[in-house]
């Protein structure tokens, strides 16, 4: 190895002789043909050379937001039986769909072969909510009382139409994944508030469905490792082997610690490498945790009445509102990044009894969480989003039935609700068509969204990248506007 | 292509002459004794000075080719330098051949000091033509930006008579032409013989051909060239200038494809959600602002005691002198600690005090915090008492008192000012009856009392 480390430096010194010879000579030519006066050499999108592959070193502009909490509802929560009443969809129930309105859009695998497009009627009632009497789907009666404080956005728009590329998508902006997810990006720009826990914390739920999920979803992807989202267990102990073993002294611990530090730091001045940097920084995270999270995870101290909030599963580890609570929990503690995961909302069969059991573990621990950070005094910049990685079709997946039918994947248009951190709250925002298929009016993409999300913490999208491997990375790639309507 | 490659010498050798010549100058007439011995350096000179100003005229004339530069001041500066080379070439024949001419030889001084002249002359014509007109004008002195005072050839595009606004060309596609490519792209400065600053020299385009093609992208050099590697020598804008962004290519791409027309209105043609889009993007949206005085940047020393409360210290913005100060890794900050951020007191927008060991005395000393934006004192033993020292702060918009022990009481005694937004008092000693006499004094106030 030492030989390659030598070439390096030999390849540098080289380059160096030989830029100078030609170089400062160029230097003179330059300034004797001087046309152009210098001025500070750009790159693609404007920033200064020496800022590329820098932490931002604090926001763009002002942030409304400091943390986000993104409650994600994987399997594809169905549009039509929760935020978005399609009336048409009771009268016309059995009929086919319009060939109009599917177009030429993009139909899955699962339906390719079905050769009759029937119109299902959702399989929940709607009921006005709030000042602005928005519809409101009554499997979501939680959700529902607070609907003055939620930005629904009805018209988001994704490229993906099966789960995993889709949730990649939603998470890190590329369907393949390898690419860093929203709360690394945001871990590695702003850096962490609390020095005693991780920046980027996930949680799963079980229980839900048995749909796996790909920790490529939070995957720190090109970035240094310690911005990886720190995935909390969903059983008793958030994190295993916490405890010291039985016999071991912490100031042993730290002293051990102290040591493997010292080898570490010796072999990074040697190779330079990040991911050693990583390496120490996870073992001191490690020993911090080992005090703040028993804390954060013993909810004895809370009272009962907010606990009954929460709803009655919030004292079983694993459970959507148990990470409803721990959320908030650490939100109070200031995790910059706080990613929930609920399986469970991929109803291609017996959707009204899928859904029924989907809205009931969540629904009423989502409200709380929003009510809980808003009497805090915590939803003024925390960031709250509640949402899938698409919809469902209007159309029944397979036979339709009373009880049985299903819907399958849509990419075309879906719901997605924000509260707090800025956005403007009791708004509901898109139009979609009588069928919930297509957007009429005012779409957003995901990477609008993930631009709209960046731009609350205070992030311009465009000017936040990261270089490897020969081009410049955006969470939004190249494309995403924001949407500014959303912004209080 | 060779000739113009030799034509890059131009600017190389024309310094020479001009040294030399000044020199001979020098040594002509201002050097008072003529015992040095300085006639015959003097006609030396004369002789390199003819020289090179003979080949660096040709050098000129060849770069004059590439078509890049002001008809009107090239004209100027080539028949000076013309004038500048024959005249030199004449002094120097006086000089070395005195003997030959007689008379003549009078008028030697008088031909050298016109010669002298006609040098500055052409030395600031051939700036002006790189440079640009105005490098040397006194204007100039007092401004800052180049940029800006480059610009008087915006005005031209209103002589067409048909400058027209809220066309798409007007309002979107010229905008950036303006901002990206003008600098180097107008009728002073030609770079590739094209000018950009009507529509109609637009599409006339220079040397390579026809810039834009309506409705053919693939055909439009203009496209091409931005498009091309950045490192290619061909690419546009250069190297060193600040490149198109996405959507304003995307922009172009959609007008070119749409006839790319003059006329064009803007509520005429069909706009899809990627224009609309970028087109909402332009109208001018105001970045979130704390509307605060500016205040002195001190960066707060690092001093041990400030190290060791662990207290989280960020600006607001990147760059901006006001501070967000958080308590959040330091639970144990007590009233005295305070004092060790008077220093940054006014710099201050947020603070938050959650969980700390602070009391009303402390509280007092936020007396010097006059630019907070939002106090968080959640779960202190801050009571009644602290209203006082809040309600200095003028600017203060957020208030967060929840689990404290203040009640109704003081809540009353809080004074708002009309930015005031929100009070937390959830656990706090508040009652709804408090809340509600509150809201008669200030209804535009929130107070939020938690759930019910």
């Amino acid at each position: 190895m030492n030989e390659l480390l030598r070439l390096k430096y030999e390849k540098s010194r080289r380059e160096f002789l030989r830029g100078s010879a030609l170089g400062l000579g160029s230097i003179a030519m330059n300034s004797l043909l001087g046309c152009n006066p210098s001025i500070t050499k750009h790159t693609n999108a404007g920033i200064p050379a020496d800022e590329i592959n820098q932490p931002l070193g604090g926001p763009h502009f002002l942030p409304t937001a400091k943390r986000v909490i993104y409650l994600f509802q994987s399997g594809g929560p169905s549009q039509m039986e929760l935020f978005d009443y399609k009336p048409k969809l009771y009268e016309m129930h059995g009929k086919e769909i319009p060939a109009s309105v599917i177009g030429q859009n993009r139909i899955s695998g699962m339906v390719s072969n079905q050769y009759s497009f029937p119109l299902a009627r959702p399989a929940a009632n709607f009921k006005q909510f709030g000042t602005n009497g928005t519809y409101m789907s009554e499997l979501i009666p939680g959700i529902s009382s607070i609907v003055d404080d939620l930005c629904i956005v009805r018209s988001v728009t994704t490229d993906q139409i099966n789960h995993e590329p889709a949730v990649i998508f939603t998470q890190t902006g590329n369907q393949l994944s390898g690419r860093p997810s929203i709360g690394s990006w945001l871990s590695y720009g702003l850096g962490s508030l609390n020095e005693n826990l991780p920046s980027f914390i996930v949680m799963l739920s079980k229980g839900g469905g048995d749909q796996p999920i790909s920790n490529a979803a939070w995957s720190n992807g090109f970035l240094p490792s310690h911005h990886q989202g720190v995935q909390f267990l969903s059983g008793k102990d958030p994190i295993l082997f916490l405890n010291t073993p039985d016999g071991v002294d912490r100031m042993d611990r730290r002293r051990a610690l102290d040591f493997i530090k010292n080898f570490n730091q010796l072999q990074n001045e040697k190779w330079h490498d990040p991911e050693i940097e990583s390496q120490i920084s996870q073992a001191e995270m490690a020993y911090k945790m080992q005090l703040a999270v028993p804390t954060i995870s013993d909810l004895s101290n809370e009272p009962q009445h907010i606990l009954d909030m929460y709803g009655p599963d919030v004292k079983i580890p694993g459970t959507f509102a148990h990470n409803c609570i721990m959320a908030r929990r650490l939100a109070e503690k200031d995790v910059r990044f706080i990613q929930l995961y609920h399986m469970g909302w991929d109803h291609h069969g017996s959707l009204a009894s899928g859904i029924r059991k989907a809205t009931k573990q969540t629904d009423q621990a989502s409200a709380a969480l929003v009510q809980d950070l808003k009497q805090r005094g915590l939803l003024d910049d925390t960031l709250v989003v509640w949402g899938g990685e698409f919809g469902r079709t209007s159309f029944s997946q397979g036979k339709l039935t009373p009880e049985g039918f299903g819907r399958d994947h849509h990419p075309g248009c879906y719901t997605i609700w924000m509260a707090g951190g800025g956005v403007k709250p009791g708004l509901v925002y898109g139009e979609t068509d009588d069928f919930a298929h297509n957007v009429v009016k005012d779409r957003v993409h995901v990477h609008d969204f993930q631009a709209t999300l960046l731009y609350l913490m205070g992030i311009d999208h465009e000017k936040f990248l990261y270089k490897k491997e020969g081009r410049r990375y955006r969470l939004t790639d190249v494309s995403g506007n924001v949407i500014h309507n959303l912004i209080a | 292509m060779m000739i113009e490659f030799l034509g890059h010498f131009h600017p190389v050798i024309v310094h020479l002459p001009i040294g030399i010549l000044v020199l001979a100058f020098i040594l002509e007439f201002l050097i008072p004794s003529k015992k040095i011995g300085t006639s015959i350096v003097v006609e030396i000179a004369l002789l390199i000075a003819a020289f090179t100003l003979i080949l660096s005229a040709l050098f000129g004339w060849l770069l004059s080719f590439t078509g890049e530069y002001n008809a009107d001041i090239l004209y100027k500066h080539k028949m000076l330098a013309i004038l500048l080379c024959i005249c030199t070439s004449i002094l120097w024949i006086l000089k070395k051949f005195p003997e030959h001419f007689g008379k003549i030889t009078k008028g030697y001084p008088a031909l050298f000091y016109c010669s002298f002249f006609l040098l500055l002359f052409t030395g600031h014509f051939g700036g002006s033509l790189t440079h640009g007109e105005d490098f040397l004008s006194l204007s100039n002195a007092f401004k800052n930006s180049k940029i800006q005072t480059n610009t008087n050839y915006l005005e031209e595009d209103s002589k067409d008579g048909l400058a027209v606004k809220n066309t798409v060309y007007d309002s979107l596609v010229r905008p950036i032409l303006v901002e990206k490519c003008m600098q180097c792209h107008n009728s002073k400065k030609q770079k590739g013989g094209f000018q950009m600053q009507t529509y109609v020299l637009l599409m006339k385009g220079g040397k390579s051909g026809h810039p834009i093609v309506p409705n053919g992208i693939v055909n439009s050099e203009f496209i091409h060239r931005i498009q091309l590697d950045n490192n290619d020598e061909k690419h546009m804008p250069p190297k060193a200038k600040e490149p198109l962004t996405s959507a304003e290519l995307n922009l172009i791409y959609w007008w070119i494809n749409n006839g790319a027309s003059k006329e064009k209105l803007l509520q005429d043609v069909k706009i899809n959600d990627t224009i609309k889009a970028i087109v909402k993007g332009k109208e001018k949206i105001e970045l979130p602002s704390l509307n605060l005085q500016p205040v002195n940047h001190i960066t707060i020393q690092d001093s041990l005691a400030l190290t060791q409360l662990h207290l989280l210290i960020t600006p607001i913005i990147k760059g901006s002198p006001f501070l967000e100060i958080s308590a959040i890794n330091a639970p144990g900050l007590n009233d005295a600690d305070l004092e060790l951020l008077f220093n940054a007191a006014s710099q201050t927008v947020w603070l938050i005090l959650d969980e700390t060991k602070l009391t009303d005395l402390g509280i007092k000393k936020l007396l010097k915090f006059n630019n907070l934006k939002r106090l968080s004192l959640k779960n202190t033993k801050a009571t009644n008492q602290s209203i006082s020292a809040i309600n200095q702060l003028t600017h203060l918009e957020y208030l967060n008192i929840v689990g404290t022990s203040i009640n109704d009481a003081g809540l009353l005694s809080i004074k708002c000012n009309k930015q005031f937004k929100k009070i937390y008092c959830w656990r706090s000693g508040i009652t709804e009856k408090g809340i509600e006499k509150f809201k008669q004094l200030y209804p535009n106030v929130v107070v939020d009392f938690g759930m019910k």
